[in-house]
């Protein structure tokens, strides 16, 4: 399964909600999808629950597009919204039969489809219990167990763990990496960036309806090559070697502590190089020479302004 | 394929989770508990009544009064608990999760509107059984047919589902909570108005002997036909309310108006041809007039394009597509739509009074009142969206251009002759000019006969002022309606042309 979010748009007025959104992800891969509120999260991923309609633009599910067959994408896409069903006077088995239902799943067939749902989710032993009773986090795997029934190969988790206690997270985290070993494609957003960073392999950033930084993980904690942050060791005092690095072109702050130097860098990987040549060519003794690896946290505040439309 | 196996595909999943709901939930269990000891209650009372009367002749009236009461107690808290259930279970449905969860599965709003119902149906077939051992012993004592059984619970159950359908309209309406508070006491008058007469029909045949002949049933047929008719409306126009907005929401609208404007005048000719009387084509013009400038109303604030979900459906032949333009949610095209419906009803109007063979000296004065207000709130309308337009695009939002024609309406229409009649009553110059005054107010106001007919001239001076005006908007929106594009680059779709 591959998604392909191409050139999306979606005004509401004259707001800009979601502007030029392009991404893709494919089956396996956990996708977190960061921003502030009113970013255009949910609008896009609302649009790709086909709930919405791009102005324009298009999403691709392994080549069917969202647009033109709608009807098609929904049977391939599970949807999980941030809010919660409030249905009344409904068991959790009503619930998802209903569901399985509406999902044109006729017979034995949706008898088991149910039955195996609610025992992978570890609902079996709720099954009987009204919706109404159930805490959030049970809440929570029902709206999971009930965006499964119709095995779609997409899932779009809006806000899942919001709300949540450890344990549902915990549990939650590790649903979601069962799905994502099925080989089922996860676009979710979350604003606790660290549980997001344990299990996604990939992060899309948006501000404004705009995209500030996608792709893998690994490409995405390396903040901005072009402005880097390094870390030099000296071997004894660092002094000398701020006042040196200082010096060097590229280098656009620097402070030390001791036997360490920190400095604001900006250049290639080949620039990068070439300064830690010069510093020993003017014969610092170097000790360690590295780039710290930053967390998602810290990539979020650093590309995001905090604005919203 | 067995039975069984069929039923499950066919089988409407909210029904079956509306009656899980209801069985599970205390409303139905409650209510039924409720009819059954009213049944208890009103039986034993009425038989003790006769008893301690000791008057013969009301021994034979036993069981025409024991139906009554049981027919009073069963549908009574049908008709007033019914439909405020059914309005709650339908808004907690419109509730934003729960609908948006709907909408990727494959169901349809069509679904949820006829399952909704087909619920409120079982509901209170339910609650009617409750009554059958009673009945039962009701016939016994004699003096009510079957007939007569049948077709007082049909009439109350036929009533009770319209006012279960006002109250799903109402709860789908995209209003506040407060709003459609305000509605639901409007429903409850109306079901107190529905509640008297219809216990006094059945009453009234219960008590005459072979009263469903002759005039009863055309009475009969004439209440359940227009029951069934505003029902289909309101099924119809509760399904649009939930449908997305993306969707092409006006398209069946403007198919059942259309089909009923076609409908009605055929009853309404043959009602007049039966009668002798034009009073029913009358009514039916200024009836389809209302619904065709209410559609106006609507159509002015509609989207001016069409995202790809709608525009892929749009045909390619120009013909066809000329035809889609008319049906399709859009603003022009429901413009259009309206006007069309209006010029039609005034051509059908005078088409038919060719047919009577009486035809009173006011008919002429009718025709041309008919088509004076056609022309107004034409005028109305595309003033009012030449205003928001050229003045308000920024400031209101496309879908409140209505409100603009409503306060243009009441300032030209309403304010100025209400002031002249309150200066100038009884006066002279009151009879010479209040009809200058009241020209623009779509309700015909009589010219005296020495005074020129200028009303018609002003008004279609000012229409036609107005739609030139706004020609360019009609051209632009006649330009996108276009197919989508599926071969654009990349594959991402494009309208056509942009």
């Amino acid at each position: 399964m591959r998604v392909d979010v191409r050139s999306l748009h979606k005004t509401f007025g004259k707001t800009n909600a979601v502007d030029d959104v392009s991404f893709s992800f494919g089956g396996g891969e956990v996708v977190g999808f960061v921003g502030p509120n009113g970013a255009g999260k949910t609008t896009t991923m609302r649009i790709l629950a086909t709930l919405d309609e791009p102005t324009s633009g298009d999403v691709f599910l392994d080549g069917v597009s969202l647009v033109q067959e709608p009807e098609e994408a929904r049977r391939r896409v599970g949807f999980v919204p941030d809010a919660l069903p409030t249905h009344a006077d409904i068991t959790v088995h009503e619930y998802l039969d209903f569901f399985a239902r509406a999902y044109r799943i006729h017979g034995a067939k949706r008898k088991q489809v149910v039955e195996s749902i609610e025992e992978f989710t570890n609902l079996t032993g709720i099954r009987e219990k009204l919706l109404k009773a159930l805490s959030k986090g049970m809440n929570q795997r029902v709206c999971l167990a009930r965006a499964l029934l119709h095995d779609p190969q997409v899932l779009i988790l809006d806000e899942p763990a919001a709300g949540l206690d450890p344990r549902a997270r915990i549990e939650l985290r590790e649903l979601i990496k069962v799905f994502a070993s099925q080989g089922k494609a996860i676009l979710m957003s979350s604003h606790i960036l660290t549980e997001l960073a344990e299990i996604c392999t990939g992060a899309v950033i948006i501000e404004r309806g705009r995209i500030l930084r996608a792709g893998s993980l690994d490409d995405i904690m390396i903040a901005d090559p072009l402005a880097r942050t390094l870390m030099i060791r000296a071997v004894g005092s660092a002094e000398a070697l701020h006042r040196a690095t200082l010096e060097l072109p590229g280098v656009t702050d620097a402070t030390w502590e001791d036997d360490e130097v920190t400095l604001h860098f900006a250049g290639t990987d080949e620039a990068a190089a070439d300064l830690l040549a010069e510093l020993v060519r003017r014969g610092h003794r170097i000790a360690e020479f590295r780039q710290p690896r930053v967390n998602l946290e810290q990539v979020f505040m650093n590309v995001t302004t905090g604005g919203v439309q | 394929m067995t039975l069984r196996e069929r039923l499950d595909v066919w089988a409407n999943p909210i029904l079956i989770k509306e009656l899980r709901q209801a069985v599970r939930g205390r409303f139905a269990v409650s209510i039924l508990i409720l009819a059954l000891l009213a049944q208890v209650i009103a039986v034993g009372v009425v038989l003790i009544a006769q008893n301690l009367s000791g008057n013969p002749s009301l021994a034979v009236m036993a069981g025409q009064q024991t139906f009554m009461a049981l027919i009073v107690t069963v549908v009574t808290p049908c008709m007033f608990f019914i439909p405020v259930y059914a309005g709650f279970r339908m808004a907690a449905e419109r509730n934003d999760s729960n609908v948006d969860l709907l909408f990727i599965t494959t169901i349809k709003p069509r679904t949820i509107v006829l399952g909704k119902l087909a619920s409120i149906f079982a509901v209170v077939a339910l609650i009617f059984s409750s009554a059958l051992p009673f009945l039962a012993f009701a016939y016994a004592l004699r003096g009510v047919d079957l007939v007569t059984i049948v077709l007082a619970f049909g009439v109350a159950m036929l009533v009770v589902l319209s006012v279960s359908i006002l109250a799903l309209f109402i709860a789908s309406l995209p209003a506040t909570k407060p709003f459609k508070l305000l509605m639901g006491i409007g429903v409850f008058l109306f079901t107190l108005m529905m509640y008297a007469p219809m216990i006094a029909m059945i009453a009234q045949s219960v008590f005459r002997r072979n009263a469903f002949a002759g005039e009863m049933w055309t009475a009969l047929g004439t209440f359940v036909a227009s029951l069934l008719l505003a029902d289909i409306v309101l099924l119809v126009l509760t399904t649009v309310l939930i449908t997305p907005p993306a969707a092409n929401r006006a398209l069946p609208v403007r198919l059942l108006f259309s089909f009923m404007w076609m409908l009605t005048f055929v009853l309404a000719v043959a009602v007049a041809l039966n009668t002798a009387d034009t009073d029913p084509i009358l009514v039916w013009a200024i009836v389809q007039l209302v619904l065709a400038s209410l559609v106006l109303a609507s159509a002015i604030g509609e989207r001016e394009e069409w995202g790809p979900r709608v525009a892929r459906t749009i045909p390619r032949p120009m013909p066809r597509r000329l035809l889609a333009f008319l049906f399709f949610s859009g603003g022009a095209g429901g413009t259009v739509w309206s006007a069309l419906t209006m010029a039609a009803t005034v051509l059908a109007f005078n088409a038919a009074l060719l047919v009577p063979a009486t035809r009173p000296a006011s008919i002429d004065d009718q025709a041309q009142y008919l088509l004076e207000a056609a022309i107004c709130l034409l005028a109305y309308a595309m003033t009012a969206l030449l205003i928001r337009r050229k003045l308000l695009a920024r400031r209101l939002p496309q879908r409140f251009t209505w409100t603009i024609a409503a306060a243009l309406l009441i300032l030209i229409a309403v304010v100025p002759p209400i002031i002249f009649l309150a200066a100038h009553h009884d006066t002279q110059t009151f009879n010479d000019y209040f009809h200058l005054v009241a020209i623009a107010n779509p309700v015909p106001v009589p010219v005296p006969d020495d005074l020129p007919p200028v009303r018609l001239a002003v008004l279609m001076l000012w229409c036609g002022a107005m739609l030139a005006a706004n020609r360019g908007w009609f051209a632009e929106q006649l330009r996108r309606f276009a197919p989508l594009d599926r071969g654009g680059e990349a594959g991402v779709p494009v309208l056509q042309p942009e």
